[in-house]
């Protein structure tokens, strides 16, 4: 049985995706949750750029690619900005402690 | 609709018009090329477990360049070459500084190995996941729901001002988050500012007066006999 690249990159999304998802789901720490978000992000540009392959327009894939990629460093910036704020402010990064705070 | 694609994807229709000799050779590299392909996808993939996996958080901002590398060599090997040049700059590069940066700036926390949510209910959540990306995937005929003429496309890359003006405003979003990282801990004020300053020149003022008060008040408790000549200060005047 042959299996077309296209299959294999298409089960890569997947497992990235399934990777991503697991960790943002089981991840306690801030800093770690931004990696994983950016795990499943990167799913999704693999993803953008097979649609164009697939669709034969691979510039409108790379087009899109390239914003999400853009897109995905500033939100990682600023998540990291107030990651380190409130490691500052409240002394730790652990989602369970700050969800047990007051306002 | 392969036919259209470039790249990897051709060799599927190229390969029925060679010869019979041609063939064989023809297929033993397309193996190759599909060999090398799983190869880049295997280390890709283990590295993205490596990441999930690392206890350290720059052992995983360290797995997740690595991520990003294997992604940016599979890009290049989809023909998407401007793609793979940016993922290898920026998440790869800048990206990785940054989570080096932070790590360092916020310390290296050991992570936990509890979760939140039951890991359980997370593999159960993440299965559903896929399989809806699947089924919906093959269900919806995505790849159809791209703009399919050329025109389309154009129109799209035309109409691009508008996204490149968000791209700036993110940008400088993303600039203001730097700043905010390299910003230093201050105490926040108790008071506005004016304030603040008036309270503290009163106070340096009432401290000088003290200063001033205090020789004469030393001459006259010397002169009580309260304290001995050498308690008081010795600028205090002598009282007549």
């Amino acid at each position: 049985m042959e299996i077309s690249p296209l299959v294999i990159c298409l089960v890569t999304v997947c497992c990235l995706f399934a990777v991503g998802f697991y960790g943002l789901l089981i991840a306690r720490n801030l800093i770690k949750i931004v990696i994983m978000l950016q795990i499943l992000v990167k799913a999704a540009v693999l993803g953008l750029v097979l649609a164009g392959q697939m669709s034969g327009q691979l510039n409108l894939g790379q087009n899109i690619a390239i914003t999400v990629i853009v897109v995905d460093t500033i939100v990682a910036v600023v998540a990291l900005a107030f990651a380190v704020q409130i490691r500052r402010q409240v002394g730790t990064l652990d989602v369970r402690d700050l969800s047990s705070l007051r306002g | 609709m392969m036919h259209r694609v470039d790249g990897l994807f051709n060799s599927t229709d190229n390969s029925r018009e060679l010869t019979c000799a041609h063939g064989a050779n023809h297929r033993e590299r397309k193996m190759i090329e599909t060999l090398k392909l799983i190869f880049i996808i295997a280390v890709l993939i283990l590295a993205a477990l490596a990441t999930l996996r690392a206890r350290s958080l720059l052992l995983s901002a360290l797995w997740l360049a690595g991520v990003s590398a294997m992604i940016s060599t599979l890009l290049y090997t989809l023909s998407a070459h401007q793609v793979a040049v940016i993922e290898l700059s920026v998440g790869a590069g800048l990206v990785t500084i940054f989570f080096i940066f932070v790590i360092s700036a916020a310390g290296d926390e050991q992570v936990e190995r509890s979760s939140v949510i039951p890991r359980t209910i997370a593999a159960v959540l993440v299965i559903v996941a896929v399989t809806l990306l699947i089924v919906l995937g093959r269900s919806s005929n995505w790849v159809n729901a791209l703009p399919t003429t050329q025109n389309q496309a154009n129109r799209f890359t035309q109409i691009r001002g508008l996204d490149l003006l968000v791209q700036v405003v993110l940008i400088f979003a993303g600039v203001l988050g730097l700043v905010e990282i390299l910003a230093e801990a201050k105490a926040p004020l108790d008071h506005p500012m004016a304030d603040e300053i008036a309270v503290k020149r009163e106070h340096d003022l009432q401290s000088l007066e003290q200063e001033s008060r205090r020789p004469v008040e030393d001459a006259r408790r010397l002169e009580h006999g309260l304290i001995t000549p050498t308690d008081a200060t010795p600028e205090a005047p002598q009282l007549r």
